[in-house]
């Protein structure tokens, strides 16, 4: 747990830099942010080679929502 | 009339208009149903399954459609998902080596449904749903329930994910008749004289939680991490274990696993067209897996109908404490495993796709179409090609409140 929360440091203190930085878009700022290519989570054609990943390697992305259970047996 | 009394009047007037605006505004609310159909093409070939103890054919061909659909309808959204895997492998059928077994040919069915809601006056939203997958040696069931919430200047988004997956290993659910009684654990073929594993039930827990945040006009940052924690039967009772005695064992992998995953992500709209999606992410667990994964995805936008999809990705992985090749194991260690999923690997992968957008209004049924292919090679042989299409259509208008 303790290297679990040490390795949290490095991307909570950056996030907090960023947030430090950055000022609040008006909506007529924001036509790149909202673009549907910009979204945090894949398209369901990148999901399916991630669900791939998560069968043929050990780990489990973060961000990457399993879908449902399964053996991976194959 | 004075000039006085034409600006005192313009003003009441549109006054009226305005309030007889919002007024108008609160009666409608938007209709919007997504619908896309995907088909999943996977072919694979290796020489390492863990069907056969580390050595023998991985050839596996999966033919997967689905079925998405999102419905949303003022401030509450659906969405449901069906979809199949069909699996024809070459390893699985070295489990009784018979060449026309049931294993040949196996359907992953799998279906999900999520309800959320919107709560606009605190930006959150809150969702929960169900969800079930079938195929021939498990039947899980999952439930999750979500919460997320945009800051009040819409520059940042806090989330998190609470997922319960109940999952059966017991085989025999689709021979013959679908949904007939699960019947046993399946073992090798010629390591049925005893039972190996007593527990045929798997509990998996998954706490997902995000944090986003916007950074200037192009640019956005998130951090994402999962805690998760399996309990049951983790090993596959069908995989061999070949020992340095020369003797077989099945499978034996501890009943409890815990997995830590931290990933940041940097999406970053470029000059020029060019949307770079970098991301970075790492993972332990106590199995002993280390796991360290660089991923970029790239959109060029050629034109408005038309974005080009390359894609590059390297994994390296540290295997688990209970890995070891074919003939390497000793019969009296307690967990013992030959699957080279498990092992110290590292892959790459390299994408390339396109999404093509065939009209300019967004409200036209053909919302998208995309094609993607992925070219995956892993350090130990293994090789695999995944092509994915997708339709996209969507139907937007704006309905009176009942």
């Amino acid at each position: 747990m303790n290297q679990f929360l040490n390795s949290l440091v490095l991307p909570v203190s950056l996030l907090f830099f960023m947030e430090s930085c950055s000022t609040i878009l008006k909506p007529y700022e924001r036509q790149y942010i909202n673009d549907s290519e910009m979204s945090m989570t894949g398209s369901s054609t990148v999901k399916f080679h991630q669900y791939v990943c998560t069968i043929r390697e050990g780990a489990v992305a973060a961000e990457d929502k399993k879908g449902s259970g399964g053996c991976g047996c194959n | 009339m004075n000039k006085r009394t034409v600006l005192v009047g313009s003003l009441a007037f549109s006054f009226l208009v305005g309030k007889a605006q919002e007024h108008k505004k609160s009666e409608f609310k938007v209709k919007e149903t997504e619908v896309e159909l995907l088909y999943n093409h996977y072919l694979q070939n290796g020489n390492n399954s863990a069907v056969t103890g580390g050595e023998g054919t991985e050839q596996l061909t999966v033919y997967g459609p689905s079925f998405n659909m999102d419905k949303t309808i003022g401030k509450n959204s659906y969405h449901f998902q069906l979809g199949a895997d069909i699996i024809s492998s070459a390893s699985t059928d070295n489990i009784d080596y018979v060449q026309s077994s049931a294993s040949r040919l196996d359907t992953r069915s799998y279906s999900a449904l999520t309800y959320s809601r919107y709560m606009e006056n605190t930006k959150t939203t809150l969702s929960f749903g169900v969800s079930g997958s079938i195929e021939s040696d498990y039947a899980s069931f999952g439930k999750h329930l979500g919460w997320s919430k945009t800051s009040k200047s819409d520059m940042r988004t806090y989330s998190a994910e609470l997922q319960i997956f109940n999952d059966d290993l017991r085989w025999g659910r689709l021979d013959g008749v679908f949904f007939a009684e699960p019947q046993f654990l399946i073992y090798p073929v010629e390591l049925r004289n005893q039972e190996w594993h007593d527990e045929y039930k798997r509990d998996s827990y998954n706490l997902s939680l995000g944090f986003t945040q916007i950074v200037g006009q192009r640019n956005m940052i998130g951090i994402f991490s999962i805690l998760s924690m399996q309990r049951g039967l983790l090993a596959t009772t069908f995989h061999r274990v070949f020992f340095k005695n020369n003797t077989r064992g099945v499978e034996q992998l501890p009943n409890e696993r815990h997995k830590i995953g931290v990933s940041v992500r940097w999406n970053s709209f470029s000059k020029g067209g060019f949307i770079f999606k970098n991301s970075i992410r790492g993972y332990m667990d106590d199995f002993g897996i280390l796991g360290f994964t660089l991923d970029n995805e790239t959109a060029i936008k050629l034109s408005p109908k038309w974005t080009l999809l390359p894609s590059t990705r390297f994994y390296a992985q540290k295997g688990a404490k209970f890995f070891a090749e074919k003939g390497e194991h000793d019969v009296n260690e307690r967990y013992y495993t030959s699957d080279y999923d498990l092992s110290t690997i590292n892959t790459w992968t390299f994408g390339l796709g396109w999404k093509h957008w065939p009209t300019k209004r967004k409200n036209k049924r053909l919302h998208n179409f995309s094609f993607r292919y992925f070219y995956y090679s892993r350090s130990n042989g293994l090789r695999a090609h995944t092509i994915s299409t997708s339709f996209n259509l969507m139907k937007k208008r704006r309905v009176k409140k009942t």
